[in-house]
């Protein structure tokens, strides 16, 4: 918000507010640049390794681009679609060396590839059923068939928005199924918490696995971005109440919602069963998400011809990068986390000394993998089950943002009313 | 807030329009506020910025210590000028960039925008922009360099006549600089355009009603914009004045003249340079009327604004029309195109129809110029026609050039990239590009002793013992680093490997025309500790500082713990690096191991080992020749096969460096150090080049790290360097005699000159070159292993493979009439190539580089005349298959499990003459130890094969009845006594009808 406004500027408080609604709509905006930005900057500036200016070094990009394709297997079909020629062969836009085109040549590891498949959507259902328990702890009737796509639903949301809709867009396809309203806000928040509590446990796992010597880089990488989560979360969630500058606790407390984290805790700690079931259900989650990783990562190297994507990297080392990398997906910033996930992802392989190539071609065949799967889920959650519009979801949670943006405004203006009730006036308003 | 977390403080809220009236029995639920939102791009720039910031500032600080470690480095070389000189353009680059991008952001903002969120984005962007464009820049450092220090060339281009200078030194840094202010103007302009955007927002100019769109964009204008608009024009238009000289490296792939200004282009007045003037004119027109148009908007939007008048088409005072400028525009631009239809037309009917003809003189220009480009002007051709009576046997035995025959190859060679085609099939079968290499799989197999060691490359050296010149193959006996030690984890944990095993041990050499009975190396250098035939050969054996030793550091002068110095009977022997030795930089304070710490990442071993001892401890980094003169001298090009030798009682690497361009006008650009070239580990990164000298020898200490850098031309480009880093160079004089009698041509340079551009730039006739009437090929052979049989690896062309240069003990005694490269007897360390007509395989040519100090860059060329047929090394291979008991014999071996490896054909002048020889290696399946078996020998079209080469050459002598007799085995050790009843010599040399390849 802006305190100190410039003299020049006319604009009433009416007008303040009204602006704030159409500014929204430049962050919508700056979420898709900043994806954008974001997957430039892995391919310009990360992938060409270039000693030199790479980004705009075209020879140095290209080689990585098609080192890339070459990986992926698909550059071999590219030669043949003659958009690449091989070794001054035929016709095609680029040059590919002959060396690339055996890589891409080399045996496919189908077996490791459908275990990938399974093992990702085994972890995604999984994640479905924990909602489905979830449910049940706050007495929806199980008959209530399809109340796990409604999962698929709000993730699937999250694929083409920004900021996270598919929270709402769950909640919404709960309700629309039967669940009460407020539960079904509850279940969206629980499911978050738990899937926290799932990657702490596979990291603090692998810390401890890899002792002192090998923790300490990855811990801080680790420590840093839990901090930009936390601070970049923030104003995502119910984050207007304002906390002092650098009561740093203070902020953390509020980032995670500790009031409602703590009621949330205790609530659940009357059926510690239920409670311990779910955080080994959620580590087991992350732990078969994190082998179908392994696995595409396996089936894209070909370990009979000595060619392996990271040859060098433990699985453990590995579980941590992708822990990691998940904590990243908390970050709404853009559609499916599209971007932050990969850098992160990226950046966390070069910690454990992996080539930018290999690192951006694994993330890359990681966020497919997932990312295919949830669409799939989804456009099944969309056939089987009672879900809302996927237009009226984002419109439902667009007027929410902007009546909590005028709300502050309001607030602004009129210091003693109460927020949260200005706040939801407004959005029933819309 | 509690109320947030209460389950009925939120009443009127729904989630659907028909919200469910299912109770829960839970007490905590939650409201909608806890989803997340849409946030304001105020709250979202203060997040993001904060983290852009934190992320410079990573950036940053990660930069820092390679900063510092960069100046230890060069300080305890004692080249901290180098790194001043590099430091202070680089900050220069960075300060100018931050500045000006800060400004060019900031002031409009300042000016114009409202927004207290885009007043402050303003500093931050502009400063970040700033930062990573003066990075961007700042990889320009050496153009700059170059522009402040250019000496001149002394000739001149031949259409502009400017110094070549100006397009080697001056021309890239105007350019860069152009395209900088090109970035710098856009950037300046869309700040503008958003600062003024948020000014006239908040003022609700675009909401209302009273003022015509045209008007609106008219009060987008403003002064800055102007000013940006105008340095965008300025670069752009410069950028087209200075693409005239782009005329000299205008690539024509289809014409005679394949790079340079061609009759089109220059000549006349619809001349592609007049185009381009002519642009130049019509884009200064645009500038000026878009200029004036701009202007004349602003102050027209601004005037009907303050009047309230809308300016739309119906009010009275319609203001500023487009009209006119619009079609200004539209008559320059239709202007522009009308020149360049011209130019087009007449391309169709002048030049076209009289090529090439009317192309001479600008033919002539690109053939000198490459010759030039390519240092090969002064090459001396001499025919070479063999006498037509074959040489006899006794001859062929006395010539020293056969005596000293390389059969055991001082090089390990793979397949260049990208491979050809037809080798596709054999790298996926054998995994790898992999050509050939016996020596080094011997010395593994004999010299290795100790897992940690390893050899990584073999290379050719020549010493003079007693008077008589020989070649060597040696090979340096390294402890690689981690990377490079395999599955040794317990080699590969910090105290050993930075503290304990720490260095190689001594050389391995053998003669490269001698094999013991066995078929493998007689050496004269070996075991470890090392054993010396010849006092010689006698040096500090420690290598420190090695091929095989990337991205590694070692400690010296650690306490508590010795050195690992090598293997004894009894147990080990320990070392400690002697302090006097100056070496290594000090980590003599806890500054320094926190650097180290940082620049390595080996946070917890340097900031917590108690090893470290800050009066004595030294850190020893970039241990690979490459990659510390690299470090030093990143403007050479280094030929990346670096070979070590032992002269003044130590263990030297020498490093070939050459200075290179690619803006020498008219001279043929090529891809600079290919694969095939690089018969070492580390690869150096290709680069184009139209002109380059081989300039500087580079010598570095095994076990001090200790670089000399001996100049050995006197070049424009290495002139300068020599300016800009005064000092650096020392005279090739200053280099001991037994370091110059190591001077080598370098084999890049040697592929580039011969391999790509002689072959086509040897025809020195215009309409010869323009017609490619004789167009060169590289020579193939059959070399390298068959495969585990016969049929793994397929035959024909999946296994010829090109010749690269080699070296050889040449008598000049050897050469045809005219050669003149020194007295007969008097050996001469040289290195060889044969051509053969581009689609034939006969010789065409063989091309001949000295080395040895007297003569040392001399270049000769060997011709076969015109209409003269002499076999080439694939018909001697052929001659070699086609032999019935060389493939019984082959077939023999495979069968019983053996690897069949088909050696280097070498071809030798021999009393002016030629002959090839050829030795067939056999390799084990189940102990890779190579040996040679057999020895080849195809002279005139015989083929003779014996388990020596002097016996094969003995099989010349005898008749082909006596040879079909001595076919019982042992035929080859038979053969020798038969030789004696000389009865038919090898045939007549053959003259063939004079035909035009």
């Amino acid at each position: 918000m802006t305190k100190s406004k410039s003299t020049t500027d006319k604009r009433t408080p009416k007008m303040l507010a009204s602006d704030r609604r159409g500014s929204l709509t430049a962050s919508v905006g700056w979420g898709y640049a900043l994806a954008f930005i974001l997957m430039l900057f892995i391919f310009l500036i990360l992938l060409p390794e270039a000693e030199g200016p790479s980004p705009w070094d075209a020879v140095a990009f290209q080689k990585g681009m098609l080192e890339m394709f070459a990986n992926f297997r698909i550059l071999d079909e590219l030669a043949d679609l003659s958009i690449v020629k091989v070794a001054d062969v035929g016709e095609g836009l680029l040059k590919v060396d002959l060396d690339l085109v055996s890589v891409s040549n080399r045996k496919f590891g189908w077996a490791p590839f459908s275990i990938a498949i399974l093992f990702v959507a085994i972890a995604l259902l999984l994640r479905g059923i924990r909602q489905r328990l979830l449910l049940s702890h706050f007495n929806i009737p199980p008959s209530a068939n399809g109340l796990i796509s409604t999962y698929f639903f709000g993730r699937g949301i999250n694929l083409f928005f920004p900021f996270g809709p598919g929270d709402l867009g769950t909640a919404q396809a709960l309700a629309k199924n039967g669940a009460p309203d407020k539960a079904a806000i509850s279940v969206v928040y629980y499911n978050r918490v738990f899937e926290v509590i799932g990657i702490t446990v596979i990291l603090l796992a692998g810390f401890i696995y890899l002792g002192w010597e090998g923790a300490v880089e990855p811990f801080i990488w680790s420590a840093l971005l839990f901090a930009a989560v936390v601070t970049l979360t923030r104003p995502l969630g119910p984050s207007i109440r304002k906390t002092k500058r650098y009561n740093i606790p203070g902020r953390i407390w509020e980032a995670f919602n500790g009031r409602a984290l703590v009621q949330a805790t205790k609530e659940m700690s009357r059926k510690p069963r239920l409670l311990i079931g779910l955080a080994l259900l959620s580590a087991v989650t992350l732990g078969i998400e994190i082998i179908g990783y392994w696995s595409i990562k396996q089936a894209f190297s070909s370990p009979m011809d000595d060619y392996v994507l990271m040859k060098d990297i433990t699985f453990v080392h590995f579980a941590i990068v992708i822990a990691v990398a998940n904590v990243a997906r908390i970050i709404p910033y853009t559609f499916a986390s599209f971007g932050i996930y990969e850098i992160v992802s990226v950046f966390m392989f070069r910690v454990f000394d992996e080539g930018y190539l290999s690192a951006t071609t694994v993330t890359l065949l990681d966020s497919i993998l997932i990312n295919g799967l949830i669409l799939i889920f989804f456009l099944l959650s969309l056939v089987i089950n009672k879900c809302p519009s996927i237009l009226v979801t984002w419109r439902n949670f667009f007027a929410q943002s902007a009546a909590r943006s005028q709300a502050e405004v309001l607030q602004t203006s009129n210091p003693g009313e109460e927020l949260g009730t200005t706040l939801i006036s407004s959005a029933d308003h819309d | 807030m509690n109320d947030d977390i209460h389950s009925d403080s939120h009443q009127g809220q729904s989630l659907t329009a028909n919200p469910a009236s299912a109770s829960s029995s839970s007490e905590f639920l939650l409201s909608p506020a806890y989803f997340p939102i849409v946030p304001q791009p105020a709250q979202l720039w203060r997040l993001i910025s904060f983290w852009i910031n934190i992320a410079y500032i990573l950036i940053i600080l990660r930069a820092v210590p390679q900063i510092i470690v960069d100046y230890w480095f060069l300080l305890h070389l004692g080249r901290q000028n180098i790194f001043w000189t590099n430091f202070t353009i680089h900050l220069f680059l960075f300060a100018v960039c931050i500045i000006l991008f800060t400004l060019a952001i900031y002031i409009p903002i300042r000016i114009f925008a409202i927004s207290a969120t885009l007043r402050k984005a303003g500093i931050h962007i502009g400063l970040w922009i700033g930062i990573f464009a003066g990075w961007l820049l700042s990889f320009s450092y050496q153009k700059y360099l170059l522009a402040f220090n250019a000496v001149s060339f002394g000739e001149q281009d031949p259409v502009f006549g400017n110094d070549i200078g100006f397009y080697v030194f001056t021309l890239p840094a105007i350019r860069t600089t152009l395209i900088f202010l090109t970035v710098l103007a856009i950037t300046g302009a869309v700040a503008a355009l958003i600062a003024r955007y948020n000014q006239l927002r908040s003022r609700g100019v675009f909401k209302s009603t009273k003022i015509s769109p045209l008007n609106k964009v008219g009060l987008m204008i403003t002064n800055p914009l102007n000013l940006y608009l105008l340095i965008l024009g300025l670069s752009l238009t410069a950028r087209t004045f200075f693409s005239r000289y782009g005329l000299l490296f205008k690539d024509n792939e289809e014409s005679g003249v394949r790079l340079g200004a061609e009759y089109l282009d220059v000549e006349g007045l619809f001349s592609t340079l007049n185009m381009i003037n002519f642009s130049v004119l019509i884009e200064l027109g645009i500038l000026a009327t878009v200029g004036i148009t701009l202007y004349l908007m602003m102050k027209t939007s601004r005037k009907f604004a303050h009047s309230g008048d809308s300016g739309s088409k119906d009010s009275p005072k319609r203001g500023f029309s487009l009209r006119r400028p619009v079609r200004i525009v539209v008559v320059l631009l239709a202007l522009d195109l009308a020149f360049y239809m011209c130019v087009a037309v007449k391309n169709h009917l002048v030049v076209a129809p009289n090529e090439p003809t009317i192309q001479i003189p600008y033919i002539k220009c690109h053939i000198a110029a490459t010759v030039k480009g390519y240092r090969l002007e002064n090459i001396k051709t001499v025919d070479w026609r063999p006498p037509e009576e074959p040489l006899p046997v006794p001859k062929l035995l006395e010539s020293k050039t056969v005596q000293n025959a390389p059969i055991l190859p001082s090089w390990v060679s793979y397949l260049e990239e990208p491979p050809d085609i037809q080798h596709f099939e054999r790298i996926q079968a054998a995994g790898s590009t992999f050509v050939y290499g016996p020596v080094l799989e011997l010395y593994e197999q004999e010299q290795q002793l100790r897992p940690y060691y390893k050899f990584i490359s073999v290379d050719g050296v020549r010493y003079t013992i007693d008077g008589q010149k020989r070649m060597y193959a040696s090979a340096v006996r390294e402890l690689p680093s981690r990377g490079l030690r395999g599955p040794k984890t317990w080699l590969r944990h910090w105290g050993s490997a930075a503290l304990m095993y720490t260095h190689g041990f001594g050389l391995v050499m053998s003669p490269v025309n001698q094999v013991n009975d066995e078929g493998g190396p007689l050496y004269v250098l070996h075991s470890v500790p090392p054993e010396a035939a010849d006092p010689m050969f006698e040096a500090e054996p420690r290598i420190y500082f090695g091929e095989g030793t990337k991205d590694d550091y070692i400690l010296t002068n650690i306490r508590y713990l010795k050195e690992f110095d090598h293997a004894t009977n009894q147990f080990r022997e320990e070392y400690v690096y002697p302090p006097e030795v100056k070496s290594g930089i000090p980590v003599d304070s806890f500054f320094k191991r926190l650097i180290f710490a940082l620049d390595t990442r080996d946070i917890t071993a340097f900031l917590f080992s108690r090893f470290i001892d800050h009066s004595r401890t030294r850190v020893h980094i970039y241990r690979t020749p490459m990659q510390r003169i690299r470090r030093i001298v990143p403007f050479l090009f280094l030929d990346s096969n670096p070979y070590a030798f032992i002269a003044d009682k130590k263990t030297l690497w020498m490093v070939n460096a050459l200075t290179t361009t690619k803006n020498y006008p008219y001279s043929f650009r090529e891809v600079f150090g290919d694969k095939a070239d690089e018969r070492a580990v580390e690869k150096f990164p290709e680069r184009i080049i139209n002109y380059a000298e081989d300039s500087v020898k580079i010598c570095m200490d095994a076990y001090t790290g200790e670089v000399h850098f001996y100049k050995i031309a006197d070049n424009p480009i290495v002139n300068t360097w020599d300016r800009v880093y005064p000092g650096l160079f020392e005279p090739i004089s200053a280099a001991s005699k037994d370091v110059r009698a190591q001077l080598t041509y370098p084999l890049q340079w040697f592929h580039i000159q011969f391999d790509d551009i002689y072959k086509r730039y040897h025809q020195q006739h215009p309409i010869e070159f323009y017609n490619v009437e004789d167009l060169w090929d590289d020579a193939d052979e059959v070399v390298g292993s068959l495969g585990a049989g016969l049929a793994e690896f397929g035959t024909g062309d999946q296994m010829t493979f090109s010749y690269e240069g080699y070296h050889i003990l040449l008598d000049p005694a050897d050469l045809p009439p005219g050669s003149d490269i020194g007295a007969p007897g008097e050996l001469q360390f040289v290195m060889v190539m044969p051509y053969t007509p581009e689609g034939a395989r006969n010789l065409r040519s063989l091309v001949i580089a000295l080395q040895d100090p007297e003569h040392y860059g001399e270049l000769l060329n060997l011709r076969i005349p015109q209409g003269v047929f002499i076999a080439g090394p694939e018909q001697a291979d052929t001659s070699i298959d086609n032999d019935a008991q060389v493939n019984q014999q082959i077939t023999l071996w495979v069968r019983h499990g053996s690897e069949v490896v088909r050696g280097h054909t070498l071809l030798l002048p021999v009393a002016g003459d030629l002959i090839y020889i050829e030795p067939l290696w056999i390799v084990s399946l189940q102990n890779r130890l190579p040996q040679i078996k057999l020895f080849s020998v195809v002279y005139r079209g015989r083929t003779a094969m014996a388990i020596t080469l002097e016996e094969a050459l003995r099989v010349l002598e005898i008749t082909e009845a006596e040879e079909q007799r001595a076919n019982e085995l042992p035929w080859f050790r038979e053969l020798p006594q038969k030789a004696k009843q000389k009865a038919k010599g090898p045939p007549k040399l053959q003259q063939q009808p004079s035909r035009r390849e």
